[in-house]
């Protein structure tokens, strides 16, 4: 073997370590969403009480002071995600205020010059349950969810600088209640992803929607006597995940 | 780079020989930076408390201006408060007691013979020094007013004009009044009385059963306490920011008059609801959640 032949084996041998290596190139998954733990609702609507509806009552006490109108009445529920797999159930607490104006009547029926106004401050604490899974697997925007929870309603009533106190009666107290609340949320973030992310990344926010829902709710303490406060209404709002 | 160093450095040399005062007086006799006095606290003594800065090359005067010019030395009119003299490094502040009718004595008049609005303005003046880049000091020819902010002492011996009759609405158990403000008032006063017969067979106005006095921005007034079915006369009264009170207005005659608000309604028409934390359905329970409610609202409120 000259000596050029013997360098080219070397050369060869010393190379065949190299093929041997294998190239491994490890891609791993960072998630760049932040974790998802409950959300927040901020909600408006009208709340119309079927105070008329009480049991034993002679008149329509409600339509004659304020014309039938609803009260008009926002709330903020915070929610607390406990199961996040097919959907996301948790619970949730809202609290609200709403109020109506009237005007105060003299004896003779006549319009006075106060006003008289309904104050109603709504407590809930609900369970629920949303069908997120599509709108997060399979891309469909839409979220239908569903809410039961248990009422508490503070309630007061003004004429003029202050409560109204009837024969010594103040018009003031709470009522007990329960409600079921149907909804469905448009999913945002279809409209503009890269916002949706940023949202995310900047503030935590993970998704917001937009929606409606309606509330059977009734608030008469389980059927006692005194003023019914049970409604059945639409309210709308937006709504974020954190 | 170097013309601009000296710049500054000749900049801030100039600031350096800037004289400044600072006068502050207790809000309660300083509004909007005037010092408004009524005929009755004419010789009433009113306080302002001075702080100065910077060099002087001529005496530092305190005084009372009477054409509302300070970019002189106090003379004829005007009313000498106090002087610092030059070198006086040791006094840099002070208190000047400000009289209005000192400062009417100086031009020859009194609190009686001055029936018009006068103001006079608190003046610190001195001419100004300048100091170069190397030290050298200038002072300049004229005075300068070199007191901030701007405060006036103001003798106002005139009341306001009587307002209107004011609109009286009969509510329940109260009256509403409102009231038009006639200019130069800060504050207007709703009087309630009660009507008593006369001898003559006439009705006239008898004690105030009730009053009360709020800043002009609000012109409706709630008066409370009283009884339905009964007349008042209702007055209006202006005030202006020396404490000079207007003539009365005339009386308009008002009655207040029973309403029921929805509750009214509602327990007229039969409804079942005593109210009260009694009926705050669940009992006890209803009634801590309103009680902590109520507390939490308090509690919100002291904070803010």
């Amino acid at each position: 073997m000259s000596r050029a032949s013997a360098l080219g084996v070397v050369a060869l041998l010393a190379a065949l370590p190299a093929w041997g290596q294998d190239t491994v190139v490890v891609e791993e998954e960072v998630s760049l969403r932040s974790p998802r733990t409950g959300g927040i609702q901020f909600r408006m609507g009208g709340y119309k009480p079927l105070i008329d509806e009480e049991p034993g009552l002679n008149g329509t006490p409600y339509e004659d002071y304020f014309g039938g109108e609803s009260l008009l009445t926002f709330e903020v529920e915070l929610q607390r995600y406990f199961y996040q797999g097919v959907g996301t159930a948790g619970v949730g607490f809202s609290a609200g205020y709403g109020e109506k104006y009237g005007t105060a009547r003299l004896a003779t029926g006549a319009l006075a010059a106060e006003r008289t106004a309904l104050r109603l401050v709504p407590l809930a604490f609900n369970v629920f349950y949303k069908f997120d899974y599509a709108a997060f697997e399979w891309g469909i925007p839409l979220v239908p969810y569903g809410k039961l929870g248990l009422i508490y309603t503070p309630w007061w009533i003004t004429k003029g600088a202050g409560t109204e106190v009837v024969d010594g009666n103040r018009g003031s107290g709470g009522r007990w209640g329960w409600g079921a609340t149907g909804g469905i949320a448009f999913m945002l973030d279809v409209l503009e992803p890269r916002f949706a992310r940023d949202f995310d990344s900047d503030l935590g926010v993970n998704h917001s929607y937009l929606f409606a829902e309606y509330t059977y709710a009734d608030v008469d303490n389980f059927g006692g006597p005194g003023l019914n406060l049970s409604n059945r209404r639409w309210m709308f709002g937006l709504a974020l995940d954190y | 780079m170097r013309l601009i160093l000296v710049g500054l450095l000749l900049f801030a040399s100039t600031a350096l020989g800037q004289q400044t005062v600072t006068f502050t007086a207790s809000p309660n006799i300083l509004q909007n930076n005037r010092i408004v006095v009524s005929q009755a606290d004419c010789t009433a003594e009113r306080t302002v408390t001075w702080s100065r800065t910077g060099l002087l090359c001529e005496t530092l005067y305190f005084w009372l201006s009477s054409d509302g010019a300070c970019t002189r030395a106090p003379a004829g009119a005007d009313l000498s408060l106090q002087q610092v003299a030059v070198g006086d490094t040791a006094t840099t502040t002070g208190t000047l007691t400000l009289r209005a009718s000192a400062a009417l004595e100086a031009g020859g008049d009194t609190c009686e013979s001055q029936t018009a609005t006068t103001t006079f303005r608190l003046c610190a003046s001195t001419p100004r020094v300048t100091v170069d880049g190397i030290g050298n000091q200038t002072c300049a020819d004229t005075f300068s007013s070199v007191g901030t902010p701007t405060i006036d002492l103001v003798y106002d011996p005139e009341p306001p004009a009587a307002p209107s009759a004011p609109g009286v609405t009969g509510l329940d158990g109260a009256l509403s009044a409102t009231v038009t403000v006639p200019s130069d008032s800060t504050t207007m006063v709703v009087e309630v009385l009660s009507l008593v017969g006369g001898e003559d067979g006439g009705v006239g106005t008898g004690e105030v059963v009730n009053s009360k006095e709020q800043a002009v921005s609000n012109t409706v007034f709630r008066l409370d306490g009283l009884e339905n079915g009964v007349e008042y006369a209702v007055r209006a009264i202006a005030i202006d920011a020396a404490g000079n009170r207007s003539e009365p207005s005339a009386v308009t005659l008002g009655t207040p008059i029973a309403s029921e608000g929805f509750y009214g309604g509602y327990l007229g028409a039969g409804g079942a609801e005593t109210g009260g934390c009694a009926a705050a359905g669940g009992g006890i329970t209803g009634c801590a959640v309103l009680a902590s409610l109520g507390i939490w609202l308090s509690s919100r409120r002291k904070r803010s």
